[in-house]
């Protein structure tokens, strides 16, 4: 079996297939300090992209609360408990991927989800880890009663578990954005994929009994449109864009982008700052959905979700928020998040604003680094009115 | 040694009132042969009990070829309880899981089919029985069907592999679903079929009722004509033309047909194909070598490592190639 290079493991590892990068690699970035699980961003997916019947069940997106929810049900849990304890040295993970631990005759090592866990989509909602009793309060950072929501769509994964279990090869990664789709006319509906993916995102359509999966929004991608779970997310915490894929292993496991291009958010975000981290690294699929660690989070936990810089990411996210004039470029970048509907291939921050610019070099946003504010007096004297605290 | 043939051996496929054995020189069913098969069979009171709930048209005696025999009219070809099937010998063919490929099928539900064959110079009929305890129309998120399917090479001469073919080596494959049965008795198993006491506010994106293009716009698969999708089925059986695995393809002229019946613990199931091939399917002459072999899913077995995958693509019962002897017309 081919062996391909994993950056997020450090590492060599078993794929059925030989390493082809895309010419660039679609990737969000989620801030899970910022997400509060209204779910606006599931259903514009859900509106725009799989309303029919047979679908009812399918979320593309979906939003979940940690640490005991999950669609379909205990979906990391399980994949977790079947690979068994695992370890990480350092930045190098020294256990087994889904691929390297697939039994014989598998191609990957998966769970196939009856139909009751894919019964409560959001079962476990706002269910906080450890009690909470008469007078409990929480002096400071770790929480010691905690919870947090995790958006989740496809990961466009660089090794996706899907393409590899599926026996007619009618899932393809696309060379010129890294996109992973299920060919619709190929798919025979065996579901390996469904089985395969750790990460549940891909559904069996009871309408025309072949799998579907989150498209990435290609059609508005390939527009220089961001995705719709981005531009309806009220929260404003996600971003879309390219990442350089191009990576070499570098001393002691770091990776080393030949082409990382530090203006683009995406490379800025996962490659220079190290803070945007991969959803369970360990499995081995290279996933290209980044999130910033919720800071409030217990350490060991972040660790198990997003490897080994889990601890490195809440430090820096911190500083930028105790010491906002040591951190103004990467505050100036989250300011860019959800404030334009246009892919933002290129930014910059000066002293008052962040810039975002197009793939041509054009200014395409310009957005305050603080919002500018006013303060009026109650009473107007010129109308002769009390102005209530209201816009 | 692959085959053992069965007959109640009472009248001939074309009523003339001799056994096909009788007309062609075939193993005769001598009295003392009978009395001695019928009495080592009551000395196995388990295996009497397996028979009973066993496929309906009973195996005796054995047979070294898969032979299609001649009749020249009332070709039972979507008629698998049709008396006459019972009136031929069958040939049982013992399953393997299919273990080449991954996904593997670990281990075999079913342990063999009964096949039987008829055909009249134009069409050759395939009739196929098997035992399973549990019927599998049904295909949801959880749920496999049942299916079974013929394979024939386009050029027997040259040995292809068994397995779906090679390069340059292709095979016309013949596949009935209890799924494409139930859609064509009862009109597509949708939502409706699967949840029937679900409400939806979106009943015209639906497979049933919809206009064309409505659920071409919520459906790809269906835009795209996949069809598994397609909402109207014309047969239970769909054709296909493969080189080799992962290369299953549907095939552009669809001719087969057939018809699934599910009675006392068992499927029976018929396969026409009609034997003149053209481009890209096998061609079925009388008196030339052929080749057959069979693949079988059983849609509720669960046979992964962790028993959670139903039989379906390539985790699969199959057999080897079974020399195919098509009689002669008369």
């Amino acid at each position: 079996m081919p062996r391909v290079y994993n950056w997020q493991i450090g590492r060599e590892m078993t794929y059925p297939y030989e390493e082809s990068r895309p010419r660039r690699q679609f990737a969000m970035v989620m801030d899970l300090n910022k997400c509060i699980a209204c779910q606006t961003c599931t259903i514009s997916c859900k509106t725009t992209w799989t309303r029919g019947r047979g679908q009812e069940y399918i979320f593309w997106n979906n939003v979940e609360t940690k640490p005991y929810g999950g669609y379909p049900l205990a979906w990391d849990a399980r994949i977790l408990e079947r690979l068994g304890p695992q370890r990480w040295e350092e930045s190098r993970y020294a256990g087994k991927t889904l691929f390297e631990a697939a039994p014989a005759g598998e191609t990957v090592l998966g769970w196939f989800p009856s139909a009751d866990h894919w019964m409560h989509p959001n079962l476990g909602e706002d269910e906080p880890r450890g009690g909470v009793k008469r007078g409990t309060y929480v002096p400071g950072i770790p929480h010691g009663v905690w919870m947090f929501y995790l958006p989740r769509i496809c990961n466009h994964c660089t090794y996706p578990a899907c393409l590899a279990a599926c026996p007619r090869k009618a899932i393809y990664k696309r060379p010129e954005d890294g996109i992973v789709l299920v060919d619709q006319s190929r798919c025979r509906g065996y579901r390996e994929c469904v089985q395969a993916c750790p990460y549940k995102k891909t559904y069996f359509n009871l309408a025309t009994r072949v799998a579907e999966k989150c498209i990435g929004c290609y059609p508005a991608l390939e527009q220089g449109l961001q995705n719709m779970c981005i531009t309806a997310c009220i929260g404003r915490i996600r971003l879309a864009g390219y990442l350089t894929p191009q990576v070499t292993p570098g001393p002691e496991g770091r990776i080393i982008p030949r082409e990382a291009d530090e203006t683009n958010p995406l490379d800025y975000l996962v490659w220079k700052r190290r803070l945007a981290l991969p959803l369970y690294p360990q499995l081995g699929l290279e996933p290209n959905v980044y999130y910033l660690p919720p800071v409030h989070v217990p350490l060991p936990f972040l660790r198990q979700m997003f490897g080994p810089a889990a601890g490195e990411a809440v430090a820096t996210y911190r500083r930028m928020l105790e010491h906002p004039e040591e951190e103004r470029e990467l505050r100036g970048l989250l300011c860019l998040f959800g404030s334009t509907y246009r892919v933002v291939h290129r930014f910059r921050v000066s002293a008052t604003h962040a810039h975002g610019y197009d793939e041509k070099g054009a200014e395409i946003i310009r957005v305050p680094l603080r919002e500018p504010s006013y303060v009026r007096p109650f009473y107007d004297r010129e109308r002769g009115v009390y102005r209530q605290n209201v816009p | 040694m692959t085959g053992k043939e069965e007959s109640t051996g009472k009248t001939s496929p074309d009523g003339s009132g001799a056994s096909p054995q009788d007309k062609e020189g075939g193993p005769r069913l001598s009295r003392r042969r009978f009395l001695a098969a019928a009495g080592a069979l009551l000395g196995a009171g388990a295996t009497v009990a397996v028979w009973r709930k066993g496929p309906r048209f009973k195996m005796l005696y054995t047979a070294d070829r898969f032979v299609s025999y001649h009749r020249p009219q009332g070709l039972p070809a979507e008629e698998p309880l049709d008396p006459a099937w019972a009136l031929i010998p069958g040939y049982r063919v013992d399953l393997l899981p299919q273990n080449v490929t991954p996904p593997h099928l670990h281990r075999t539900s079913v342990s063999h089919l009964v096949v039987r064959s008829l055909h009249d110079g134009q069409t050759i009929v395939f009739h196929l029985e098997w035992d399973d305890g549990s019927e599998d129309p049904l295909e949801a998120i959880d749920r496999f069907r049942d299916a079974v399917a013929v394979q024939l090479p386009l050029h027997p001469e040259k040995s292809p592999p068994v397995t779906m073919g090679a390069k340059d080596h292709p095979v016309h494959v013949a596949q009935w679903k209890a799924s494409w049965q139930r859609d064509l008795e009862r009109g597509f198993q949708g939502v409706e079929a699967l949840y029937p006491h679900t409400y939806s506010e979106v009943a015209s994106s639906g497979p049933r009722g919809a206009k064309q293009e409505d659920a071409e716009s919520i459906y790809p698969a269906l835009r795209l004509k996949n069809p598994l999708a397609e909402r109207r089925r014309r047969s239970p059986v769909e054709e296909f033309l493969a080189e080799g695995f992962g290369t299953l393809t549907h095939h552009s002229r669809q001719e087969a047909r057939g018809k699934g019946v599910y009675r006392s613990g068992g499927w029976s199931v018929t396969i026409a194909l009609p034997m003149r091939g053209g481009p890209d399917k096998a061609s079925l002459e009388p008196g030339r070598k052929h080749l057959v072999a069979f693949a079988l899913w059983n849609g509720s077995d669960r046979a992964d490592p962790r028993g959670e995958m139903g039989n379906s693509g390539a985790r699969k019962h199959w057999a080897g190639w079974v020399e195919l002897e098509i009689r002669p017309l008369r």
